[in-house]
């Protein structure tokens, strides 16, 4: 594969798991991609304490054909930690900085074991006029349990909808962990590839 | 179908929420000097531990002993003998605080955990169990063990730590 096919690739890829660890450990730099039939976007944010992160995402966006980056902010509204579960609430927004009518906000929850996760996510956004909205819901089982600096694999069904595609599709994902690693994957017919991509420095 | 999902989702984080507290009353053992207690007798020829006055002619025993045994005050030490021994295997003359933590379920939340620690330089070692839900710290043996600093550090990676105990090696 040449260089120009693989640094496309990989900026695709390194397009985020966005709502997957919104807010990490106090010092944590995470650089995050995502890449689906709606968009390719990169993000980088900084956790100052584990209650909130800011970061800078760019966006390449396929519906408008337009490129544009937010200002984001994410904080954590509810944590809840028990012997075998944690659960979550964020709150997230952004604005861009070129243009403060561009913006977002919305909200992210998710519920885990070892064994078990339930996520959803809700965001409004307004880009050039145009309001929409993401939506997904996603549900994940480990198929084993890995002990800590194993290959973490956990198998998903995700639903999404976007309000300007305004289709619910579903489709299976993987995903795999190891270290400070994290790689999902889904793909169907209609969103096409949906690939996150994450790395905790 | 979605929707469902949706709602499916929505009960699971729900469910979470009225899950247990997590136990923030926590308690610390320290178990310094523990092995000279007289069921412990025959802990203490591990290599490592011939140095302790007085543990010379016990029998060895491995670590795994140890990760199985009734602490003093009638506690058993859960962590998982394997994991246990090959943490303490390259050990010596070390105090290990064994860390209790809620919420900590994933390898990928417990990673803050481990470079939070690892910044301190008297940390010889660390290690997650996740299984049990213990954190192991090797400490420097001359480094006093501050149970409020440790739950602090947990804390600040979003978990809780509920319970110490510490362990010389």
């Amino acid at each position: 594969m040449g260089i120009k096919y693989l640094v496309p690739f990989i900026v695709g890829l390194l397009s985020s798991i966005i709502d997957a660890r919104p807010v990490s450990y106090p010092g944590g730099i995470t650089v995050m991609g995502f890449s689906d039939n709606m968009k390719d976007s990169i993000y980088v944010h900084y956790s100052p304490t584990h209650y909130y992160s800011l970061g800078l995402e760019t966006k390449k966006d396929k519906y408008s054909d337009s490129d544009y980056s937010y200002l984001r902010f994410t904080y954590l509204l509810d944590r809840k930690n028990t012997q075998h579960s944690q659960r979550n609430f964020y709150f997230q927004s952004g604005v861009s900085p070129d243009k403060a009518s561009n913006h977002f906000i919305g909200f992210h929850g998710d519920w885990e074991t070892r064994r078990l996760y339930a996520g959803f996510s809700y965001k409004n956004s307004k880009v050039s006029s145009q309001s929409y909205s993401d939506r997904f819901v996603q549900l994940g089982i480990a198929p084993y349990l890995g002990e800590y600096g194993d290959i973490h694999t956990w198998i998903m069904m995700k639903a999404k909808k976007n309000t300007l595609d305004n289709n619910w599709s579903v489709y299976p994902m993987l995903k795999l962990f190891k270290g400070d690693f994290l790689l999902e994957v889904g793909y169907n017919n209609k969103t096409r590839l949906d690939a996150h991509l994450m790395y905790r420095f | 179908m979605k929707n469902y999902l949706f709602l499916l989702c929505l009960l699971m984080v729900n469910l979470g929420a009225v899950s247990d507290e997590p136990k923030m009353q926590a308690t610390e053992h320290k178990h310094e000097g523990h092995m000279n207690h007289e069921e412990h007798a025959g802990h203490m020829n591990h290599e490592g531990h011939m140095d302790h006055e007085g543990h010379m002619d016990h029998q060895h025993h491995s670590h795994k002993d140890h990760a199985n045994e009734t602490m003093i005050d009638g506690k058993d030490l859960q962590v998982d003998p394997d994991r246990f021994n090959k943490f303490t295997k390259n050990l010596s003359s070390c105090n290990v605080a064994v860390v209790s933590v809620t919420g900590m379920v994933c390898d990928f939340c417990a990673r803050g955990i481990e470079k939070t620690f690892k910044k301190d330089k008297s940390v010889l070692a660390i290690d997650v169990d996740l299984a049990k839900g213990k954190v192991l710290v090797a400490y420097e043996k001359s480094r006093a063990i501050d149970f409020d600093e440790i739950k602090n550090k947990i804390l600040i990676n979003g978990q809780n730590a509920t319970d110490l105990e510490i362990l010389e090696i």
